[in-house]
């Protein structure tokens, strides 16, 4: 019975097996394209990245709903309910599509993750269903105002070119007004607030405009005609609302680049020792802790000999400014996916050991590199890619491996070197920091 | 117990005065409202239902005033109302539309689907229950709509032009339904129909130009009609005379 009379006829039920299937296929097509890693906050973003479906259908199903009330003349029946439980009763199937609609995102996003421990981002999702709400109310709003025939195709284009034209304007902020975490997050970075406070601030607005103009409208359904006073009551602090959200909104995002996010606290770290080296790694790695600890223990063992000093921290964490390493704090990547080997972690230990070597060492004098600026930054490249092979093996990479990731032409200069002694080869670590210097890094 | 119209004032946006001062108290019982187009029947019923609310006056009912915002969820719970126009509501069947009128006039959803089928009973649209409304005729949407008002319990019931496109069957059908009706709420009916009013009202009441021209029983109207009104034709005759020969109308 309630099937009957809340559901049946009801636009959700028409539009929910065309919005899901989309939806599916369009985080899982995402999800081909590299996954959030088994971080939740990742996870959550890319689920709410598909409001650019659900919310433009969502307020297309509120203006069908509108515009039945509307043609059915429910406001002239003199009905004992009032408008919001009217209007209620027809929004509500369409409010439950569009959360049915986003845990399917978030059910596709996740059966791609793998292990991923935590649970959705609560902020990501409760702006996600902010911006539903704020879709769902302008729909109604559009059907109570417009026909059919202008107020669908409005909610329905009008809704997916908000989700998707803002992206491609400037300024750059003007994106996250749109949805929740635009850009958010690789595992090194977490959603910023702004991220997440300007889109519900963004669709307190539009709910505040939608409401305004529900109350005025003449074709809303209500138990009584309200008196011109009774609708600057509601009217009024509705613009006020509207416009100081719309106003806090700019102001929430203004801050914000391409992408919503911020450095992810060091405080999530899961850590081990690897003797007097300490590990970290995001608690999403948390199983590939002590496998990346025994790399590191490889990598410092093959390394302190020929003079790298070994750093006190090795962690995933990037620092507030992104700088990829230290003296003391080397940087490492982790992914969760069995496709990312032990020899990956290796290969991006050497490659960000290696950036923060030619980074931190002083630049060569002047005569020391070759006169025409671009034979100096070739040789100078050429020597970063050779320094960056040898940490790579010395960091204890398999040469059959190291051969077949580095360019082979590499190896005529770097095999000899790795043949030689560790005084030999701490000399030519010090010679080809000097060489890659001359590049223009 | 009736409807009661006291000093009641309403025009519409940008239009004329349709009733200015208008106080009058229904009889209790099948009361008919006759009247030429423009005689301000629909605005009045449309004040008795509370779907409009007037610019000045006071429309009471069992003690209930629209004007009220505390009384005005009781009010529409005892009054059903039958407006001209009965819309489809798109996509629902008879029965889903007929319940949805109940919920909306305050029925539990369990209440209202229940009390839909016998509703459409009434009407002679059981079987229909499962067709949608869209595809109805004028005629059978007319009768969803009078079931629209049957399926909650009101005490009185206002229909405006209920038997507009109902065939001489329909009619019959409708006759009875205000009968039975008429056993438990008070029933005002605008027609233009004069024909049957002796089958089916106890009172006649003509409204013209926002004022009551007539009120009293049917014998009354009829004895009103010349003495040489043609058999058949007094109702149309007394009505001709009540507005002074119709010329003006």
């Amino acid at each position: 019975m309630i099937f009957r009379l809340r559901l049946r006829a009801n636009a959700a039920v028409a539009a929910t097996v065309p919005l899901l299937g989309l939806v599916l296929l369009y985080v899982l097509a995402e999800e081909a394209g590299g996954g959030p890693d088994g971080y939740w906050t990742a996870a959550t973003a890319k689920a709410a990245s598909a409001l650019m479906f659900i919310a433009p259908v969502v307020a297309a199903c509120a203006a069908w709903e509108a515009g039945r009330l509307r043609r059915a003349g429910v406001g002239g029946g003199a009905p004992v309910r009032g408008g919001v439980r009217i209007a209620a009763a027809s929004l509500m199937p369409v409010l439950l599509l569009g959360l049915l609609a986003l845990a399917v995102a978030l059910a596709g996003v996740r059966a791609q993750m793998g292990a991923a421990p935590g649970w959705p981002d609560p902020p990501i999702l409760g702006a996600a269903v902010a911006t539903l709400g704020g879709y769902l109310l302008v729909g109604y709003a559009l059907g109570l105002w417009l026909l059919p025939a202008a107020s669908l195709p409005v909610a329905l284009v009008g809704g997916y070119l908000w989700q998707v034209y803002p992206p491609a304007l400037e300024p750059l902020w003007l994106r996250h007004l749109t949805q929740p975490a635009r850009g958010c997050c690789v595992s090194v970075d977490t959603v910023a607030a702004g991220g997440v406070a300007g889109p519900v601030l963004t669709a307190v607005a539009l709910a505040a405009v939608a409401l305004a103009a529900t109350t005025v409208s003449r074709h809303a359904p209500r138990r009584g005609a309200p008196a011109p006073a009774g609708l600057a009551l509601v009217v009024v602090p509705a613009l006020l609302v509207a416009t100081a959200a719309g106003a806090g909104a700019v102001r929430a995002v203004s801050d914000l680049g391409p992408d919503a996010v911020v450095a992810r606290p060091p405080a999530e770290l899961v850590c081990t020792d690897a003797a007097a080296v300490r590990v970290c790694v995001w608690p999403e790695h948390e199983a590939r802790l002590e496998e990346t600890a025994q790399v590191v223990r490889e990598a410092v063992t093959g390394l302190t000999p020929v003079g790298v000093k070994p750093p006190d921290l090795v962690t995933e964490h990037l620092g507030p400014s992104g700088e990829p390493a230290s003296d003391t704090r080397w940087t490492v990547t982790v992914r969760g996916s069995a496709g990312f080997t032990t020899d990956d972690i290796r290969a991006g230990l050497a490659a960000d050991l290696a950036m923060s070597l030619l980074d931190r060492h002083e630049s060569p004098r002047a005569g020391d590199c070759p006169a025409d600026e671009v034979k100096a930054a070739d040789e100078g490249f050429e020597a970063a890619d050779q320094l960056l092979a040898w940490l790579a093996v010395r960091a204890g990479m398999d040469p059959g491996q190291a051969h077949a990731r580095f360019d082979p032409q590499l190896w005529t200069a770097v095999g000899p070197v790795l043949d030689g002694d560790d005084a030999a080869q701490a000399a030519w670590y010090r010679s080809a920091l000097d060489r890659a210097g001359c590049a223009p890094w | 117990m009736s409807v009661e119209f006291d000093s009641c004032t309403y025009r519409y946006r940008r239009g004329p005065v349709v009733l200015d001062g208008f106080s009058f108290r229904f009889p209790p019982g099948r009361t008919v409202l006759l009247g030429p187009n423009g005689a301000g029947k629909t605005t009045l019923l449309t004040l008795g239902s509370s779907s409009l609310k007037p610019r000045s006056g006071v429309v009471t009912f069992a003690g209930l005033r629209t004007g009220r915002r505390s009384e005005l969820r009781d009010y529409r719970r005892q009054v059903g109302w039958l407006p001209q126009q009965v819309t489809p509501v798109a996509g629902m069947s008879c029965r889903e539309q007929v319940a949805y009128a109940g919920w909306l006039k305050g029925m539990p959803r369990a209440a209202a689907w229940a009390a839909a089928v016998p509703a459409l009973d009434r009407v002679g649209l059981a079987k229909k229950a499962d067709q949608q409304t869209g595809s109805l005729s004028g005629g059978q949407l007319r009768r969803v709509g009078v079931a629209q008002t049957l399926v909650h319990s009101s005490r009185l019931v206002l229909m405006d032009e209920p038997t507009a496109g109902l065939d001489p069957a329909q009619r019959t059908t409708f006759r009875r339904v205000v009968e039975q009706l008429a056993e438990v709420a008070d029933v005002i009916v605008s027609t233009h129909q004069t024909e049957d009013l002796w089958e089916v009202y106890d009172h006649v009441v003509v409204l013209a130009d926002g004022r009551v021209h007539f009120t009293g029983t049917v014998a009354e109207f009829h004895a009103v009609a010349p003495v040489d009104a043609a058999p058949g034709r007094v109702a149309e005759a007394a009505y001709a005379a009540v507005l002074g020969g119709g010329e003006d109308w």
